[in-house]
């Protein structure tokens, strides 16, 4: 009876938190979800040997045996794609959550003190936002060992600054709020009030951040390999488009090379968008 | 036959009495809202007279911001005149459609709508706004005689002509308000409508906003419906008053039968409810306690504090230095608890003064003693003791809670970092100790968020935590400004009773002398940062010396009409 309440009240609770969406970010949930299912579940289902050079025949456009037809290099593209899809995924991923947390932390802190260092990060933050994240990847990329995890990390240290700044504004308005004396009088130190007091309205924003910068992370990524400067050691969507491109696929018209690879990347990026959309929806409320 | 059919006539065609310019003849207004309708007002019946001030006072959600939005047919979609007449000349207002309502409106019906101060449009001269609505009803174009005629308004609620060259951020709140008035009389209206027209003014600003509200009024001959919570105030502008009270008019009569022999329970609590600065009740105290320097060690000393707000001009940019405390002295005795007052008008530095107190802020200045140690500089271990007994109650119910956790936090909170309880039951019985004492009950409040609770239970939550916490000097900043009347006394009470019997020192912050008459020992008046007097209750109210405090004295309402302001 008393669990049978408690999952009532949970389902209550559920609603209420289901509430706050629209179903922009339902339909944008859904694409980003069917992309990852198709990449991580998907790679359970395939054979990597399919994927090595020559492994069937060159360039045939898509059949019941290859349903997505095969490459230049006698690949088969579905395979390849499968595999392609969790490296672009979890790059994104990866820069985002360094690059969030970063931000977050750093915008808290400078929206929550007043001193000298304060000036110093808010400062380094206008900075970083002015330089061309792109131009200084391109050259450290041409140079570097490439790897994803590096790009990943090297593209972070470009993209905190766009969380920290937005986060840093709202912390700046909320430690006015009197809810911030309160809990000062309670006794409350400043780093309990930044992270029970403050965070916790920020969330949305945060989330938000979070969910642009997943995106932006994999269109910088993607560029870099349309560049040919990105790592090829490791199938991603960027490299597939790379290989399609430099193999003129598309004026020897074998769409299937190129067109899946960027019906993809537009799932993501609509995925993602309509996700942020929603998210900043809230955040405004 | 014939006389029987007037009669019946009369019956289903009720005219009011016959001076009346607006009748309103058993008026409901519903809302509904998520399959529920709640009735707001419930069968009201006026008359409004021409040339009378008629006053409608009531608390928060009594329905008499719904009953004037229902006059001026402004209900928002969600309400609905449910049934009843409003007739206004003759003309029955509840059946007209809009483009005779919009003849109507301004033009012979004015409002000067609640919170003027934002009722201006920041991007535009005052005078264009004025033009604005002459250009609108008349159908003219701005030319040198509308401008002539809108010099000549602004100057006939006491400002200067030239005032029509200003955008609203360079007036005061004063100022603006004046405009709202101005622009409400332009076009002469039969009647006005005015929402709390003064609530958000100081109180000699308000003074002179009523009476140039009161002058224009009667040079127009117009009728006007001021509405109000501010029982002194209607008091001392009002012919006749309605008392509203969950959507019913409870009481209306003459201004002075309703002051002097209140009927109805509900306005005979409004009536004594109100703080009075005729007499007080005296308080035994030490001859010493009461000069505010006694011999024994003080519990709080606030030594020349100033604060500084702002920073020095360099070479790229200006001086932006703002003096908001200029060496203040306060002494807080620690033999005898006491309500000590800082009172003063916005931007005398009151609110700075209790933030310094409470630590919140440094001062640029001087410092705060607090059991003779500094506050700025003691130890860790006598910091966490200085939190413990010194606390505060805050003015905005809305801004003290945190909008993402339940209310509970505030409390758990507290007893968790002071370490009050040592199990969950033992908390529990204190929180529940605490809500009882402000007559909340705890399963109407646990497990709410701030915005499921209204202002009052909020302030009483607020409240609640100080009794919780039992400090030894609570810096109360404003705590009955927003509060209904009923509550106001209850609060006022529960600080008396804190400081009697658990030995409580306050230092109570306000605008408001009449209150802090009733409840200090003590009252200190800020002017701009400075001390411009200080002494008992008695001394300041009854007699004071300086003559700032000399006109903030003049100019509180007195709830008796017959005393004029």
């Amino acid at each position: 009876m008393k669990s049978q309440s408690g999952r009532r009240k949970l389902a209550r609770n559920l609603a209420g938190i289901l509430r706050f969406f629209d179903w922009t970010f339902f339909l944008g949930l859904a694409l980003a979800l069917a992309l990852a299912l198709f990449g991580y579940l998907g790679q359970l289902f395939v054979d990597p040997a399919d994927i090595r050079m020559g492994a069937s025949s060159f360039s045939s456009p898509p059949s019941a045996e290859h349903t997505l037809g095969t490459d230049a290099l006698g690949r088969d593209l579905l395979t390849l794609l499968i595999l392609a899809t969790p490296t672009t995924l979890s790059m994104g991923i990866v820069t985002a959550v360094i690059a969030t947390g970063i931000g977050t932390f750093l915008g808290l802190v400078t929206g929550y003190f007043r001193s000298p260092l304060e000036a110093g990060i808010r400062t380094l933050i206008d900075i970083m936002i002015a330089i061309p994240a792109l131009l200084i990847l391109v050259s450290i990329a041409s140079f570097l060992p490439s790897s994803n995890t590096l790009i990943a990390v090297i593209l972070a240290i470009f993209a905190w600054p766009f969380t920290a700044r937005p986060v840093r504004a709202q912390a700046l308005s909320l430690r006015e709020r009197a809810f911030v004396k309160l809990s000062k009088l309670s006794k409350r130190s400043d780093f309990e009030i930044i992270f029970f007091d403050l965070l916790p309205n920020i969330t949305p924003y945060v989330a938000a951040s979070f969910v642009s910068t997943v995106s932006n992370a994999i269109l910088a990524a993607v560029g870099l390999q349309l560049l040919g400067i990105g790592p090829i050691n490791e199938p991603s969507i960027g490299l597939v488009l790379q290989e399609a491109f430099f193999a003129s696929a598309v004026f020897r018209e074998l769409w299937w090379w190129w067109i899946p690879p960027m019906i993809m990347l537009s799932m993501i990026f609509i995925g993602l968008f309509l996700i942020s959309l929603s998210l900043d929806r809230i955040a405004r409320h | 036959m014939s006389e029987l059919q007037t009669a019946a006539a009369n019956l289903v065609e009720p005219v009011g009495a016959d001076d009346a310019i607006l009748s309103i003849r058993d008026l409901h207004v519903q809302y509904s809202a998520a399959g529920q309708t709640i009735d707001a007002v419930r069968g009201v019946d006026l008359d409004i007279r021409r040339g009378e001030r008629f006053g409608i006072a009531g608390e928060s959600g009594s329905g008499k911001t719904t009953l004037i939005n229902a006059i001026l047919r402004l209900l928002p979609e969600t309400a609905q005149i449910a049934k009843g007449r409003i007739v206004f000349n003759g003309a029955d207002l509840t059946g007209m459609d809009k483009r005779a309502l919009n003849a109507l409106r301004w033009r012979r019906i004015a409002l000067i709508p609640q919170g003027s101060m934002s009722a201006l449009n920041p991007v535009m001269k005052v005078g264009h706004q004025i033009a604005d609505v002459i250009l609108t009803h008349e159908g003219r174009r701005y030319g040198k005689d509308v401008r002539a005629r809108i010099e000549g308004i602004l100057e006939s609620v006491g400002l200067d002509g030239r005032a029509l060259n200003l955008y609203p951020h360079e007036l005061s709140g004063g100022m603006k308000q004046r405009v709202c008035i101005a622009m409400a009389i332009t076009l002469a209206p039969e009647l006005i409508i005015a929402d709390e027209p003064t609530s958000s003014l100081d109180v000699v600003v308000q003074r002179q906003v009523a009476k140039t509200l009161i002058d224009v009024q009667e040079r127009l001959g117009a009728s006007i419906i001021l509405i109000g919570h501010d029982m002194a105030l209607l008091a001392q502008t009002t012919h006749r008053v309605a008392i509203m009270n969950e959507g019913e008019i409870v009481e209306l009569n003459a201004v002075r039968e309703i002051y002097h022999r209140p009927r109805h329970p509900y306005t005979q609590m409004l009536i004594h409810s109100l703080p009075s600065t005729e007499s007080r009740e005296e308080r035994d105290l030490p001859q010493a306690a009461r000069a505010g320097a006694d011999d024994y060690a003080p519990l709080l000393d606030a030594v020349a504090v100033s604060k500084i707000f702002g920073h020095k001009g360099n070479i790229l940019a200006k001086s932006s230095e703002f003096t908001a405390l200029d060496e203040v002295s306060i002494h807080i005795p620690g033999q005898q608890s006491m309500v000590t007052t800082i009172a003063g008008e916005s931007g005398s530095g009151k609110s700075t003064f209790a933030n310094i107190v409470l630590g919140l802020v440094k001062p640029s200045g001087g410092a705060v003693y607090y059991k003779g140690e500094d506050i700025a500089r003691q130890s860790r271990r006598a910091f966490a003791q200085y939190r413990r007994e010194v606390q505060a109650i805050f003015q905005d119910p809305y801004e003290i809670f945190n909008p993402v956790y339940k209310v509970d936090s505030l409390f758990l909170v507290a007893v968790k970092k002071f370490k009050l309880a040592r199990s969950r039951d033992e908390s529990l019985a204190l929180i529940e100790d605490a809500l009882r004492v402000v007559n909340l009950r705890p399963e109407h409040v646990f497990g709410k968020y701030p915005d499921e609770l209204s202002g009052g239970q909020r302030q009483r939550l607020m409240v609640a935590r100080a009794y919780l916490i039992q400090p030894k000097l609570i810096v109360a900043d404003e705590p009955v400004s927003m509060v209904d009347a009923s509550l106001r006394l209850m609060i006022l009470d529960l600080m008396k009773s804190l400081r009697d019997e658990l030995g409580t020192s306050f230092v109570y912050i306000t605008h408001d002398l009449a209150t802090a008459y009733q409840i200090s020992d003590r009252i200190v008046i800020l002017n701009r940062g400075r001390i411009v007097e200080q002494g008992t209750a008695e001394e300041v109210i009854k007699n004071p010396q300086h003559p700032y405090s000399q006109s903030l004295v003049q100019a509180i309402p007195s709830a008796n009409p017959d005393i004029k302001w």
